[in-house]
């Protein structure tokens, strides 16, 4: 009874007329413009097909460029005047927040590098159609206001879009047998993953009776406990199920391998990027709202307790698990595959790390600081993949065998030593920024306690090491007579300055991670 | 100017990358001339070194992560200087002992070694610990790359395990270096500079049981590095399978830093957790000596034999550094210098005729003093100062150890004595089967003597033997009055 009231009421309270201002538009303006260069270079690329040009549609990638940077250019306007003080929009669907900003900025960064690299990896085999660049980008706005979502049916729906831009990105080389099979792969155990997720949400709104995050918060909070905690837990539950699939958690990362590998690599790293830190920024919303940040009562610490219990479980199996089953791979991008699995376990870490002591761990800085380097290292490294393992169906999957890395430093020295730092950044080995990441992650992890999962951690970096050196053994110890290199295939301009500017981030932020440490406080949650 | 000491090595790889590839003579020049440069810094260093000073001197602090209490901060004591001017010494011999010995991918290996050398020099002159783990780690790379590039056969496997042992070290010291930050922080400001950690535990002492994890995890990082018994399995396949200079780098400074760690960080950090650690320490040390020179003694590879004594050797320092008085801790710190010398040049004898002969079995050679004079000579030499004879440099370090060790623990010094008595045994016996007596084998008549360029960086470290023999006390006056400043914070501290 108490639930069908709220639901009245909410229903009343949105046939006001016009409801939405400009300001509503204006904030989410990054993702709008995403929007519009997506379905401009659909048309655009209609356009082109009527009249049979066989020159290279170089300028979709030039406006589909353009428009992240345009957006990018917005975000980071937001970011540098902002105030710190989050604002609803659209009576309170959406958010905007310094940490809503930084995780779009990464996914902006991440498309404009896949879009980079796209222009060699398709260009190179003939694939150049316009729903790539939509695609991209139309996942690229869903991504954004994914991140920006506070209420539980716009996390939904934003979910909703992002997946379905993936899917078909994953089977973009459609004749391709593994990247249709990782992509309906990756099709079915997203759909269950999305209903598990929409479950979760189902009961949340049915323990608490809302459907805007903060009011849920507020009811979880109120000392009537009207709340049934325990259908509110499964709700989180399901929900940290459904984000779990994406994030590529163990036991729910099965997808990912095979979706990883068969997807053209430029996609891959797209995938790993955007994705990824749209579900970190999610989760760790969610999370820290649930865990009662602002002021615990008495019920929240149940819910924060059985959080804190099930992300720990799912952070330490997913570190080792995908440390240990990346140790076995001959393949370069499966193995790259499963170490992403491995860092959404350190990622899990910070999240666990700032939910149990929420007010101590400035609102998850440690995770949106990690997420910056590995965003990097990922877009750096799948690139470099992509410069060198082209080919199509079984002479692909050759090339992308560590064994083929056998010489390459002879051949390609420059790309040698890009993908040594960006490997070496992987492990977390000074001066690297993948080092100052793990050292901010894992000091959260010790000052909130959490002393079994920092050494757990730090134990699978170790076997971490042994998979990153094997490519640096056979890129730069094994004498290229033995087994050894195709004919490299020269990279390209484009992937050059992608891959250039990757690495000399993470050298830089490496070398002078303290602006980043500031910028990843301010943009925590608050 | 430590600064620029430490980064010269760094600026000549720059400097390196704008010469053409296939020019490896110019590249040699070029990185003869960087690591030369840096040797002069280095000696002007230790003329504006103050000697009578306790404290660090010529400080270098600058911001740099202010937001979690990082700087950089760089500076020398008595305990740090000569291992510096020992890196800056041996880079350039290295460079030259590689001359003609290292053919392919000329440019990647002098980048590589001056790489190195910047991450070595970092290390010691680091005041901050989180500086200091990036320098310790920073130097990884690049050897592990020496070794499993320029390496002989076995490299990949010796690079690895090189690598992942020192790595397992490092990330136990990682945690500690955390958990050390958050009760810092807890008592104060977050800092990782030494000299206020030194300050903020010692008014707020960490409890025992926290402090001894902790000395654990620095002092088996630590351990590892020197290497000490039973952590040394890495160390004899990494010496064997490593280039000549990577060799001498890696007897005669990576094994240092293993000492230094302990004399810099793991005891003054974790006093009273080192204190009651002495026992044990003292006893792997002893074990190391012994241990150590069994093995030589039964060693068919000479590179083999070498790194094994090092391990032998590096227990005399851990002996020296845990007898607590002022000999044994200045001992240790001179026989540091002592070893990275006499090793250094065995491990350079031994590659200039392996480079002739291609081998590194004892059996192979035989009568070499007939054949190669010049050699024999100088490998004579540097034998006796490896087993300490008086007037050469091995024996004062040996006799101040032993003589501090005496003071603290008869029962450590008197085995530990055994240690040099084979250690003589096993080298001259080395001496022998290598040197002396007819030459057995035909390839061994036609064997060229050492050249002008072996000679010109042979010749130094001879000098140096015989001059820190002979006016050791030039160099432990500027050691004595760091130890003693280190020594009076020890006993402060752990004296109830």
């Amino acid at each position: 009874m108490n639930m069908v009231n709220t639901v009245n009421t909410t229903l009343a309270s949105t046939t006001i007329s016009n409801p939405f201002g400009w300001e509503d538009f204006f904030s989410i303006l990054p993702a709008v413009i995403l929007f519009v260069t997506g379905s401009l270079v659909l048309v655009l690329d209609l356009l082109r097909r009527e009249e049979v040009g066989k020159k290279r549609p170089l300028y979709l990638y030039f406006i589909s460029l353009l428009g992240t940077l345009l957006s990018g250019a917005c975000l980071c306007a937001r970011l540098g005047s902002d105030t710190g003080e989050a604002q609803d929009y659209f009576l309170g669907a959406v958010v905007v927040d310094n940490f809503s900003t930084a995780m779009s900025i990464l996914i902006v960064l991440g498309t404009a590098f896949s879009l980079l690299g796209a222009i060699d990896a398709l260009g190179r085999r003939g694939i150049e159609h316009g729903e790539f660049h939509s695609l991209m980008l139309f996942a690229a706005s869903a991504m954004i206001l994914f991140t920006r979502s506070s209420s539980l049916i716009m996390i939904f729906l934003s979910l909703e879009t992002l997946s379905m831009a993936v899917y078909v990105l994953t089977a973009y080389t459609r004749d391709e047998k593994r990247s249709v099979e990782g992509a309906l792969k990756y099709f079915v155990l997203g759909g269950l993953s999305t209903a598990f997720l929409l479950l979760g949400l189902v009961f949340i709104y049915g323990a608490t009776g809302k459907t805007n995050l903060t009011e849920i918060a507020a009811v979880i909070k109120s000392p009537e406990g009207l709340v049934d905690i325990p259908l509110l837990l499964m709700g989180l539950g399901l929900t940290i199920v459904g984000l779990g699939f994406k994030i590529g958690a163990f036991p729910f990362h099965s997808w990912l391998p095979d979706a990883y590998e068969g997807a053209t690599t430029i996609v891959t790293g797209f995938m790993a990027v955007t994705v990824k830190v749209a579900s970190f920024a999610v989760l760790l919303r969610l999370a820290l709202l649930f865990a009662g940040v602002q002021e615990p009562t008495t019920e929240a610490p149940v819910v924060r307790d059985a959080m804190v219990a099930i992300l720990t479980t799912l952070a330490a199996l997913t570190m080792i698990f995908g440390n240990l089953v990346a140790l076995a791979q001959s393949s370069f991008k499966r193995m790259l595959a499963y170490s992403a699995i491995a860092h959404t376990g350190y990622l899990l870490v910070g999240v666990v790390a700032t939910v149990s002591e929420p007010t101590a761990q400035g609102g998850g800085a440690a995770v949106i600081f990690y997420l910056f380097p590995y965003a990097l290292m990922s877009l750096g490294a799948f690139t470099c993949l992509s410069c060198l393992g082209h080919g199509e169906g079984d002479q692909a999957q050759d090339l992308e065998s560590i064994a083929s890395y056998r010489g390459l430093a002879l051949k390609q020295p420059l790309l040698a030593f890009g993908l040594l730092i960006l490997m070496v950044s992987f492990a977390g080995i000074p001066p690297t920024a993948g080092f100052w990441g793990k050292l901010y992650i894992f000091r959260q992890a010790i000052e909130s306690g959490h002393w079994g999962l920092a050494l757990i951690g730090v134990l699978t970096s170790l076997v971490s090491f042994y998979y990153y050196l094997g490519i640096v053994v056979a890129m730069y110890m094994h004498p290229e007579e033995e087994g050894g290199l195709r004919p490299a295939p020269e990279a390209r301009t484009w992937s050059k300055l992608s891959i250039a500017i990757t690495v000399g981030g993470v050298i830089l932020v490496g070398l002078f991670p303290d602006v980043f440490f500031e910028l990843s406080a301010k943009c925590a949650i608050k | 100017m430590i600064t620029i000491l430490t980064f010269l090595p760094l600026a000549t790889v720059l400097a390196l990358l704008f010469i053409p590839k296939n020019d490896s003579k110019k590249v040699r020049v070029v990185a003869l001339f960087g690591s030369l440069a840096t040797l002069g810094f280095a000696l002007a260093l230790l003329l504006s070194f103050e000697p009578a000073a306790q404290g660090f001197q010529l400080v270098e602090h600058w911001r740099w992560i202010p937001s979690i209490g990082v700087s950089y901060k760089v500076g020398i004591d008595g305990i740090s200087l000569f291992m510096v001017i020992l890196t800056a010494f041996l880079t350039p011999i290295a460079i030259l002992c590689s001359w003609t010995s290292v053919s392919k991918r000329v440019l990647e290996f002098h980048v590589a070694l001056l790489f190195l050398a910047t991450g070595m020099i970092g290390v010691f002159v680091a005041l901050d610990l989180v500086l200091f783990y990036v320098f310790w780690e920073v130097m990884l790379i690049p050897m592990y790359i020496l070794i499993g590039v320029w390496g002989s056969s076995n490299r990949i496997r010796a690079a690895v395990k090189f690598f992942l042992y020192t790595m397992a070290g490092s990330l136990l010291m990682f945690l500690a270096i955390i958990y050390l930050y958050v009760h810092v922080s807890n008592h104060g400001t977050p800092t990782f500079d030494i000299e206020q950690l030194y300050a903020t535990l010692k008014a707020a002492p960490l409890d025992p049981l926290p402090q001894g994890i902790l000395f654990l995890a620095f002092a088996v990082s630590f351990a590892i590095k020197v290497p000490l018994f039973p952590f040394h399995t890495w160390l004899p396949d990494a010496h064997t399978e490593a280039p000549t200079a990577g060799s001498v780098i890696l007897a005669g400074v990576l094994l240092k830093m293993g000492t230094y760690g302990f004399l810099r960080f793991a005891i003054p950090l974790f006093p009273n957790a080192a204190q009651a650690a002495i026992p044990w320490i003292s006893a792997l040390a002893v074990v190391s000596i012994i241990f150590g020179a069994c093995m030589c003694l039964v060693q068919e590879d000479i590179k083999r034999l070498i790194a094994y004594s090092s391990v032998s050797h590096l227990g005399f320092v851990m002996l020296g550094i845990f007898s607590f008085n002022v000999r044994g801790v200045v001992g240790g710190i001179l026989q540091m210098v002592n070893h990275g010398i006499s090793t250094g040049a065995l491990f350079l004898l031994i590659g200039i005729m392996y480079e002739r002969r291609h081998t590194r079995r004892i059996t192979d050679y035989g009568g070499l003093s007939s054949v190669t004079p010049r050699f024999a000579t100088i490998f004579f030499i540097t034998t006796l100062s490896a087993i300490g004879l008086p007037f050469l440099n091995g024996f004062v370090g040996e006799f101040l150890i032993l003589q501090g060790a005496f003071e603290s623990n008869k029962v450590y010094a008197a085995l530990g004595t055994t240690g040099v008595v084979l250690g003589a045994v096993y080298m001259l016996v080395l001496c022998r089967r290598f040197l002396l007596g007819p030459v057995t084998k035909a390839e061994n008549e036609s064997i060229e003597d050492l050249n002008s360029r072996e000679m010109g960086f042979l010749i130094p470290l001879v000098i140096l033997m015989i001059a820190i023999g002979l006016f050791s006390p030039w160099v432990t006056d500027r050691i004595t009055p760091s130890v003693d400043g280190w020594l009076a914070r020890w006993t402060e501290v752990t004296t109830p």
